[in-house]
Order: structure tokens, then sequence, then C-alpha cells
């Protein structure tokens, strides 16, 4: 209980200082007001809806304002799209989670027999062959992945579609698009975009840390007591690599949250990452302070969930804490 | 009993099939990289924005097929005296919710254009009075004579007096304003088409108006979505996704022509680029150089006949732009026909600056936008290197359009070499004089985009005559005069005049007008 308090005071300051960084980087995304009025519109009239936006005040100012409101919930009305900016979020934020879950399932699904496997037959051609394309994986940037994958799925094959997010339905409460074939197809090139980087470094690491349990004495033990290979790689080993693949994977899905931006503005999926663009291009600080509040918000709350995991999975954590 | 039943079920299959076969729903995927930035058609003045709400909502007057001002709503007018405009309004128009469009609708959306949130209080700055002479008239006072009113009226959209006072929408959208903003998201209009679904940034699904009024094309549906990724744009179309991209980027025009079923769509655009140059300081502004060069008319001379506005048209616009001789397009009134342009020489440039002093040229910093016009980092890479075989050495901050703007407009107008560009809403070039090439008068609302400073007073006597002369031919020549007058003054440097370029389906039709109005009322899908 202490312990959850603790972190959850520890998430409000972290999001605080990150929105007053925030707030002293505003000062140089532009003009708001320009990206709000037209050009035949007066010198005074700017000048006056500059006024009326509290965007003459000294930055702490408006960063003070806006911490008192956003703490009675408020976070105030988008510039651009003239909606509360807690609904735009609420808006979006389904189709970023579906993105990031789909590829984090994949990644997984994918990386971790594959790690074992490159880490028990590590000379194998096969093997080989998976690092090699892991290291492509790694190295290539996700907006030219996503053209490529655009340029042969949909404009030579006509498999998949090219951009948005498909039908959504609602299915025991849930509203996703994953549940339709015409949302998964929308789905697919995206979440494998997003899902390779991941995929090569979870796979990496799953692989050096197997590599390094298998030549601990508890294994040879194991080996040598003529316990069957898959009860040693499955069982004994790779529960002890799991606490590093833990961390990486609880890190790596923040940050997809947090930078899905470029794939879904290559795929024009409407998520965050794409509401945050549109927010720098139109200097619409309501959104973009808000923005980096939730954030600040994904990261503590995966630190959390991931130091909890930290204590199912390796009981001397658990012990170590009394 | 049974051959009965048949019978009559074979008639009702046959009278389903009868009712339904005709209705050939034709729907019309659109994209373009922006989406409107709202559906209040009051809030915003974007010319995107205004064009995409042109097809939801009316005003008294618009844009015809062949680009002439028609009546809308307004079903004719007549002048009663020089100041005073009567129009008689259309019969038998309704609004998308059912209810009937008469004369009070038009005096609250003019009160509503006027109010402090609005953004189009200009559309009637030249307007003294208004009112409701009865139902279905009309009548419009202005303060002096204004032979442009029908151009001022295009941008004024009706909009219902009861469902926005029902939805708490009498104002525009104020920022401030707790309560949410119900036009914002929400379309009540005259208009050939109704708002089915909007979720912005996202897509738009419009439907054509049963009840509409006039005569439309075949389109019953509108799924617009806005995709910001060039690329996948391009991929979209050529994938057969959407029907219709606007614009289409130039470096895709190849692929858009050779693909299958899909072809390039383009027409001039009444858009002129341009190169302004300090003209109001003492001493120009991040330049190690005293004084300001571009005082000296030779100097502006030289600068004209230095940048080779050919050349940028062939490789950085790819053939899709034509020379400009002036600071408006050909279908703006007040276009002087009898001007050249300083045609592009080295060795002119070279001696005119060593006349003015500048033997060996000068140093000097340009300001230039990235993400606003049609390729305008390359065009101003461009201008860098002509300048630089006569001797000018410019330093380019090429910046996004959410840095340049701020820099570059009023109050500031920090920059002291830059490229911009002007498109004359009311397709009249006393805009251009109003807002551009007009000697700059903060106070009465002139030349708040005249960031040169240049100054002409000849010119803008016969900008200001023009303004309140009602004969079409004398005033046509005022402003052509005053167009020569600030050309011979080499005010700027016009480039080129843009094309509006769309990839579409070959089997859609459209209508393309100088502005980037989409009419999608005259849009066919074959």
């Amino acid at each position: 209980m202490y312990f959850l308090l603790a972190r959850l005071l520890q998430a409000t300051v972290v999001m605080l200082c990150v929105a007053l960084v925030g707030f002293l980087v505003f000062q140089f995304v532009g003009d708001p007001v320009l990206s709000l009025v037209g050009q035949e519109t007066s010198v005074e009239d700017r000048e006056a809806l500059r006024e009326s936006l509290g965007l003459n005040d000294p930055i702490l100012v408006q960063y003070a304002r806006y911490v008192v409101n956003a703490l009675q919930g408020d976070f105030g009305i988008s510039y651009s799209f003239n909606r509360d900016v807690s609904e735009m979020i609420a808006d979006r934020l389904p189709a970023t989670i579906e993105l990031v879950m789909l590829s984090g399932v994949l990644s997984l699904i994918l990386a971790i027999p594959a790690g074992i496997y490159t880490g028990i037959r590590r000379k194998g051609g096969v093997a080989q062959t998976i690092m090699a394309l892991s290291v492509i994986g790694v190295s290539i940037p996700s907006f030219l992945l996503g053209i490529l994958l655009i340029l042969v799925f949909s404009v030579w094959l006509n498999w998949l579609p090219s951009f948005g997010r498909g039908d959504v339905v609602t299915v025991l409460g849930v509203r996703s698009s994953l549940f339709t074939w015409d949302g998964l197809s929308h789905a697919l090139m995206p979440a494998a975009v997003l899902c390779l980087f991941q995929l090569g470094v979870i796979l990496r690491l799953i692989r050096a840390e197997m590599l390094e349990v298998l030549r601990t004495d508890y294994i040879r033990f194991a080996w040598a007591r003529g316990l069957p290979g898959q009860r040693i790689y499955f069982r004994h080993a790779l529960k002890n690599t799991l606490v590093p693949v833990v961390t990486a994977i609880g890190l790596q899905l923040s940050s997809l949250f947090a930078f899905s931006i470029i794939t879904e503005r290559v795929f024009q999926w409407p998520g965050m990452g794409s509401l945050l663009l549109h927010a720098i291009g139109q200097s619409d600080i309501p959104l973009l302070a808000a923005y980096l509040i939730f954030v600040g918000l994904v990261f503590t709350i995966s630190n959390l969930v991931v130091d909890a995991v930290y204590v199912l999975i390796d009981p001397r954590i658990r012990h170590g804490a009394h | 009993m049974s051959k009965t039943y048949l019978a009559s079920l074979a008639a009702a299959l046959a009278f389903s099939t009868a009712t339904i076969i005709p209705v050939q729903a034709e729907t019309l995927r659109m994209a373009s990289q922006g989406d409107a930035t709202s559906l209040d058609p009051h809030s915003h003045n974007e010319s995107f924005t205004n064009y995409f709400l042109a097809n939801i909502y009316e005003g008294l007057v618009a844009r015809d097929k062949d680009f002439e001002i028609a009546g809308q709503l307004a079903q004719s007018w007549e002048q009663v005296d020089a100041t005073t405009w009567r129009f008689t309004l259309r019969d038998g128009v309704t609004f998308h919710d059912g209810s009937a469009f008469a004369a009070d609708d038009v005096i609250f959306s003019m009160d509503r254009a006027l109010s402090e949130t609005s953004n189009f209080k200009h559309v009637l700055a030249s307007v003294e009075s208004y009112s409701a002479v009865d139902d279905m008239t009309v009548e419009i006072v202005t303060k002096a004579p204004n032979p442009i009113l029908l151009n001022d009226l295009l941008d004024l959209m009706i909009l219902d007096k009861q469902w926005a006072e029902a939805n708490g929408a009498v104002e525009p959208i104020n920022l401030q304003a707790e309560e949410k903003a119900f036009s914002a998201t929400n379309a009540n209009g005259t208009g050939p088409f109704s708002v089915v679904s909007r979720a912005q940034g996202e897509k738009t699904t419009l439907a054509a108006f049963d009840g509409y009024w006039g005569e439309t094309g075949n389109v019953t549906e509108v799924v617009f979505t806005p995709i910001n990724n060039a690329a996948t744009l391009v991929s979209a179309l050529l994938s057969g996704e959407v029907d219709l991209v606007m614009p289409l980027p130039l470096q895709d025009i190849a692929r858009v022509e050779n693909g299958a079923g899909v072809k390039v769509v383009s027409s001039a655009e009444a858009r002129t680029m341009y190169l302004g140059m300090d003209q109001w300081r003492d001493q120009i502004i991040e330049s190690p150089v005293e004084g300001n060069p571009f005082l000296d008319l030779r100097v502006r001379q030289a600068f004209a006949h230095a940048v080779d506005a050919q050349a940028i048209i062939d490789r950085v616009m790819q053939g899709q732009a034509t020379l400009a001789t002036q600071y408006v397009m050909d279908k703006v009134s007040g276009y002087n026909p009898d001007l050249t342009r300083l045609e592009y020489n080295v060795e002119t440039a070279k001696s005119l600056l060593a006349e003015a002093g500048y033997p060996e040229g000068f140093e000097l910093t340009m300001d230039c936008s990235t993400d606003r016009y049609v390729n305008d980092g390359q065009i101003c890479q461009a201008t860098v290197s002509l300048l630089a075989r006569v001797g000018v050495k410019v330093n380019l901050i090429a910046q996004p359009k959410a840095q340049f703007f701020p820099k570059v407009v009023a109050p500031d107008f920090g920059t002291s070499f830059f490229l911009l560009s002007w498109t004359p809403s009311t397709m009249d070039s006393l805009n251009v004089f109003q807002n551009v090439l007009g000697t700059r008068d903060l106070e009465n609302g002139k030349g708040a985009w005249n960031i040169s400073g240049c100054s002409v007073p000849e010119a803008d006597a016969l900008a200001a005559e023009a303004a309140v002369t009602m004969d079409a031919a004398a005033r046509e020549k005022m402003l052509q005069d005053a167009m020569a007058l600030m050309v011979e003054d080499v005010c700027l440097v016009p480039l080129h005049v843009q094309q509006l370029v769309w990839g579409a389906a070959e089997k859609v039709e459209v209508v393309q007008h100088p502005t980037f109005e989409f009419p999608l009322e005259y849009f066919n899908v074959n």
C-alpha cells in the first residue's frame, strides 16, 4: 500500500515536471494565434485573441494556471479542434492502444521462441539467418519500412488497405477494430512495422540471457541428472532470463505508446501519435501539454507494472523486500 | 391459392428491385493532406476550410461552374442607388434539418459574421447597415459605393437562425467559452451536401441533400479522409482506395500519369509566388551590410534580373507553374496584360549592382517556409544559388510555417528578404492592394501583409479611387495602372503562378477553379 502511494506521488511529480519542460519549450513552437485566424484578420483582432487566450502572460503564469486547472480535471480546449482535450485523447487513445497491443503480442509470440532457439542452436544456419534479419529489423527506419509495405501489399498486390483504421465493433464491452476482418487488415501493416524493432531487441536480449544462463552450474547439474532438454530449457533456463527481459518489454511497450508517431503518420492511423503531429503543426498548446503529461503517465505506470511483475517471477525480490 | 401467393410474391420482388435499382449510389472518396479546421463557417477564414464548407453551407452569391458570380441563396439583386443593394431571396429553399430559409436567417448570419469571435468581419467591412425589407428581401447599404460587394459576399455563409439559437451557436466558436462548440462539429446549411458523420483529422462523410434546390452531379456520398503523409496519399490513389487526391505532390505526377486507371488534372491557381525585399528599414536586419541596399531601385531591379524564374518553374516546379509578370494572375480583375517581367540576365544584374555601389554584391539573410506552399523550401534554395551568381551571398533560414509566419508578419515584420505568396480571395486585385501592395497603415487595417514595406503613393491613390468606382471599365483601368506602377517600382520580385494539381481516378469528372474550390455538386463519378 505504502509502495503504491509512494509511486503515485512519484508519478505526479514526474508529470508536473514534464509539463513544466513542455511549457518552457512551447515558446518556440510558434504562434498559435496565426494558425487560428485567416489572412484578412486585422492586427488588433489578432492581438485581442492572443490576450484573451492568456498567451501574453509570462510562461510560468501560464504554467501555473494550467496546473491549477489540470488538477481540477480541466485540460483545456484544443485550439485547433475546439473540443475538450481530455475528450480528444479519450477518442484517439483506443486506436493507439490497439496498435501497441497487437504489435506487442506479435513481437512476443515471435521473439520468445526465436530467442530461445537462437540461444540454444547458436551456430545453426537458421539461427544465423534469424540473427541477420533481426539486425535489419532494428536498423531499418520505420517510415521507410512502412512505405515499402504499402508499395508491395497495397499498390502492387492490392491485398491490404494502405491507410486508416477499419470498422470498429463492440465485443464484450470493448470497442475495437481488431474484432473485424476489415479492422485487422487495416491494422496488420502498421502493427508489423511497430513490432519489427521490438522484435529485434527482445529476441537479442533473450538470446544473450539464454547463453548466459545455459553456462551456469545449475543447468549443468540438470543435464547431469538426465532431465529432458525441454524441461531444462523452458522451465529452468527461460525463467531465469526473464527479469531483464520483462524490464525491456515494459520500456519498449511504453515507448511504443509514446513514439508510434511515425508509424501512425505513415499509415494515417487515427491515434495519439498523429494527434501529436497535428498539434505541433498547429502550435496547439493545450493539446501538446496534455499529450506530454499523458506520456509521462504511461511511463510511470509501465514502470510500476514492471516492478510488480518482478515480484511475481522472482521470489528473491519478494523476500529481499522484507 | 398458392399461385396467387407466388404471383404476389413475384410482384413484391419486382416492385422492390424496381425501387432499389434506379437509385445508383455513387460514392466519391477524397483525400487531402489537411482537414477542415472547423465546421463553423464563421470561425476560421482558411481557404481549405472555406471551400470544404461551401459544399454544406451557401452564400447569397457563389461562383458557378464557369467561375462567374451567380445568385445562390439570392435569386436576383438590384442596385437601388450607388450604395443600396436589394437582394431577392430564392423561394422554396430549406436547410438540411427541413426548416425553411428566409430573410431573418440572412440577417442573423450577417450579425454572426460581425460578432466578436467571428473571423469573417472583413467580409462586411464596407457595409453600413442591412435589414430585412420583407420575408424574402434583404437590403444592404454600403458606407461608400462598393463595386465588389458581390465578391465580398462570396465568403459569407448563411446559417439557420432557429438551429443556431436552439444549439447555443449564436456566436462563432469562442475558445474561452466553457460550453462545447456545437457548430464546430455539427452543421445545418442549405448546400448540396449534408454532414453524416464527422471525426476531425480522421474521416468525414457527406450525403447528397435530397431537398436541395439546385441541379447536382451524380455523387450521392462523399467520404473525405485527410492523409498527412504524401507517399501514403499517392499510394491510396494508385491502389484504388481513394478516387481523388488534392493536391497531388509534384514529385508524384509521373507516377500517376503512368498509373492505370488514374489521371492528373491541373489548371492555373490564383496564387502568385513572389520574393519580398525590405524597403522600410534604414538598416536591413540579419546582414553585415551597412544601411539598406533595397532602398535603391537598381538593387531591386538587379534581384529581378538575377532570379531565373523560368528555371525555377522548369526544375523545382517540374513545369507545373507559369511565369508571373505581376502580382496577380490573369483571371484576377485588374490584371495588366501589357506588363512583362524583367528578363533573366546575370550581366545586367551585376552592372546594376555595381552602379548602386555593390560591385562585389553583399550578404543578407532570407526567410522561407518549408511546409506552406508547393516546394517552397526548394524555391528558396534555387533563389540562393541564382543570387550567388551575381555575388549576393544569401544565408537561408528555411523553417516550418509555425516558426516562419510569427517571425515575418505584423507587428514585427522580422525579415529583410523572404518568399511569400498571395491569393486574392475576392479574385479582384483591390484585395492585393489593400493587403500586400498598399502603403502600410495598420490602424486602418491596410497593408498588414506588406512585409516589404514598399510604398507607391500614386498607386495607393488609384486603388483608393478604384475602391469606390462603380463603372467597371474605368475601375479596371485604374487597377491596371496601379499594378503597372507597382511593377515598375519592383515592390516585389514576381516568380510564378502555381498550378492546381490533383490526382483522380479515371472515372471521376471534376471542376477546378483558380481558387482551391472543389464544388462537389459539379463532380461526377462515371
